[in-house]
């Protein structure tokens, strides 16, 4: 068997596995260990208090003006390169390809964006990963708090973004151990997922939601 | 008698010679060679110099577990004229399909031409070895397939596997296969061994590699033992169509605007990537056309495995797995195990309250 | 370019796939002729591009040939199929064509020289015309 072969073959079932396994897990346990009778009288009904979460979702993707000064750089790079990559995983042509064959879907209205677009966007994104990566080694907060976590999860991430464009501009050697390596960071990053702190993926509306909506249920602002 | 036979061999520079072929005409033929194997034009006359130095080879073919279709193709390309008088120099001393005889008398005639070559003679072979059953799956004139690939080996200067099966197993060898089917080169390994693959591989491409072996011995082979000359460019990066993947215009489906257009195939499963021929530049049919230009995407039928890569109109980097039910599976145990930890976490937490009120309250 | 008009069978006037070829093919082997050009004349050295080797769209390879154009040399040589050699309209560059007997394209080059390898004799073809000719005078002389 290739390396082709088994990357995407075994490799990938198996990561996917552990992935499915493991997101539910963390997810619904994270969810349900909240679950507490509260006890306060709900100043709010629930469909406002919802709405209440809704808003939330929203208001705390910004940062508060008293805070934006201190921190724009590291929002606005965080923005960027994860804009980059959603474009660049969800509209480009070759993941188009994949996602639709991984899900046994045709969905002919999926758009792509022309490859040359998603080349700059790859090399604007690995650019940025790049910035955020030194200021982390950097900042005298963020040094001492990063752990194995997230420099690993740092190791996979340029592993997948380094592998996708030496891929793209054929690069490095020969195309199929390219794509195989590529292949085979992407099935890394979904074994590693569930444990490390890209779960925050999953995390992060549920988390604004129900603080939200919680705050909204007991009359408070948020 | 080996020695003074090999010195009595012509030349082929001496039989050009004594047929009356000028050597513009030679020259002309060689600039087709050239071409083929992507030498630069102005190499011509160094080649033509080499090949006329060269002396008569003799040449055992030895079909195994094949369909016959490299030797179909093969001989597809004896164009009369020159190509046919360089393959009569090259006298293909045996070869169960094209010659006349039949039986003991071939099998005497194929040995005799091993003797009085000892050392020097081409074999050429197509088809994969079966493996199973001690190579019962295949036998001709009593023997296993191995046991005859071995005893020709043996005298054979260099070994040309053609076609897929041949190089490494080709549709013998494709899941689950039943005949332990391997390529040459898993059974023959102290030999030099030139692999050249497809299914069929393109017919210049095998006359070219045999006349480049005439010219210059085995010529430099990547790490599929594969000739370079050949098989060194994906057909991705030698497609005409490579532009349109490049900006994005991708036929959907077959016989939609983007394939009329003529745009990359790439999401109907064209191997193209992945695959190392010369179909895009040397084309099929005296050069008439290829898959891709017909508007099918590569097969990638010179690559080891070909037939094991999943679904020919499913892209390169499909799935190659197929899930019953695991991953449901395992959804389900992720959803159970997430709602167990939560309640003993719940229980253990209210335990651990009660426990801490009692020792208030005390 | 104006002016001038190649003789040859155009065997699907005008159908080109999708009828824009994208891409500067056309102009790159230009470009590439033009420095083969500098190169022969500051260098003397010949150079070549194989055509049948490059990826072109089905449109492009008779731009390139409207392209080069046609010059004052049109030679066809019966060698086991058709051999035309010509001279495109710009001097030095010239285009190759050899094919076989059934007109299968063996070889399709451009070649940048003073004159074609091809054409060039080469030298054991002239010793045996100094001793054919030799034979033939001697021969003569004797009768």
């Amino acid at each position: 068997m290739s390396l082709l072969e088994f990357s995407r073959g075994p490799m990938l079932h198996a990561a996917l596995i552990i992935f499915v396994f493991g997101v539910l897990w963390r997810l619904v346990a994270t969810i349900l260990l909240s679950r507490r009778k509260r006890q306060s009288e709900p100043r709010n009904p629930v469909g406002k208090s919802a709405v209440g979460g809704a808003i939330a979702v929203g208001s705390r993707s910004w940062p508060h003006p008293e805070f934006i000064g201190r921190t724009a750089f590291g929002e606005a790079v965080g923005y960027g390169y994860h804009l980059g990559l959603f474009a660049i995983v969800l509209l480009g042509a070759p993941h188009v390809v994949f996602w639709k064959n991984l899900f046994g879907i045709s969905a002919t209205w999926w758009p792509t964006l022309p490859g040359g677009i998603v080349s700059i966007l790859s090399i604007a994104t690995i650019f940025l990963m790049l910035i955020a990566t030194i200021r982390r080694m950097r900042h005298p907060v963020l040094r001492r708090i990063s752990n194995f976590d997230d420099w690993f999860t740092l190791v996979i991430l340029y592993a997948l973004m380094l592998t996708g464009v030496m891929a793209v501009f054929g690069i490095g050697g020969r195309y199929e151990i390219i794509l195989a390596a590529h292949i085979i960071s992407f099935n890394a990053l979904l074994i590693w997922f569930p444990f490390s702190k890209l779960m925050h993926a999953f995390y992060i509306f549920p988390s604004r939601f129900f603080n939200g909506y919680l705050h909204s249920r007991k009359g408070a602002a948020s | 008698m080996n020695e003074s036979t090999r010195r009595e061999r012509p030349t082929i520079g001496q039989i050009l010679d004594q047929n009356g072929v000028g050597r513009r005409r030679f020259l002309k033929y060689c600039a087709g060679i050239t071409a083929l194997m992507a030498m630069p034009p102005g190499a011509t006359r160094a080649f033509a110099q080499q090949l006329r130095a060269a002396r008569r080879p003799t040449v055992i073919y030895m079909p195994f577990q094949e369909c016959t279709g490299c030797l179909e193709s093969l001989t597809r390309s004896f164009a009369p004229s020159l190509e046919s008088l360089i393959f009569e120099t090259i006298s293909l001393d045996y070869n169960h399909t094209l010659q006349a005889a039949a039986g003991d008398a071939a099998e005497e005639a194929r040995h005799e031409a091993m003797r009085d070559a000892w050392g020097e003679y081409i074999l050429i072979c197509d088809g994969s070895i079966p493996t199973k059953l001690n190579g019962q799956y295949g036998t001709s004139a009593g023997h296993s397939f191995i046991e005859q690939l071995r005893e020709a080996a043996e005298g054979a200067a260099a070994i040309v596997a053609v076609g897929v099966c041949a190089s490494y197993g080709g549709v013998g060898a494709a899941y689950p296969n039943p005949t332990g089917a391997v390529g040459i080169s898993e059974i023959i390994t102290d030999k030099p061994i030139i692999n050249v693959p497809g299914c069929p591989p393109i017919p210049e491409v095998m006359t070219g590699t045999l006349i480049s072996f005439l010219a210059s011995g085995v010529p430099e082979l990547d790490k599929h033992l594969r000739p370079k000359a050949f098989f060194g460019n994906t057909i991705h990066d030698r497609c005409y169509r490579r532009r349109f993947y490049d900006r994005g215009l991708f036929a959907e489906s077959f016989d939609d605007e983007g394939a009329r257009n003529g745009w990359c195939l790439y999401k109907l499963g064209c191997r193209g990537p992945t695959t190392y021929n010369a179909c895009a530049t040397i084309k099929w049919n005296g050069g008439t056309s290829w898959p891709v230009e017909a508007g099918h995407g590569c097969l990638g039928c010179s690559e080891p495995g070909f037939w094991d890569q999943g679904g020919f109109y499913e892209p390169v980097t499909a799935k190659l797995f197929r899930d019953s039910g695991q991953i449901a599976g395992a959804a389900a145990a992720g959803i159970a195990v997430g709602a167990a930890a939560a309640l003993a976490a719940n229980r253990r937490k209210k335990k651990l309250s009660a426990a801490a009120d009692k020792e208030t309250s005390s | 370019m104006t002016g001038q008009s190649i003789p040859l069978q155009i065997r699907n006037p005008g159908t080109v796939p999708g009828g824009n070829t994208i891409g500067g093919g056309v102009q790159a082997i230009a470009f590439e002729v033009v420095s083969a050009l500098d190169k022969l004349l500051e260098t003397g050295q010949t150079s070549t591009i194989d055509l049948k080797s490059l990826p072109m769209a089905p449109g492009e390879f008779q731009e390139i040939r409207n392209l080069l154009g046609q010059g004052e040399i049109d030679i066809t040589l019966d060698l086991d199929g058709p051999t035309r050699i010509r001279e495109t309209a710009f001097a030095g560059v010239w285009w190759i064509h050899h094919a076989d007997a059934g007109g299968r394209v063996l070889a399709e080059h451009i070649e940048v020289s003073r004159v074609p390898d091809f054409l060039v004799t080469p030298s054991e073809d002239i010793t045996q015309a100094v001793m054919q000719l030799r034979a033939r005078l001697q021969g003569a002389t004797h009768e």
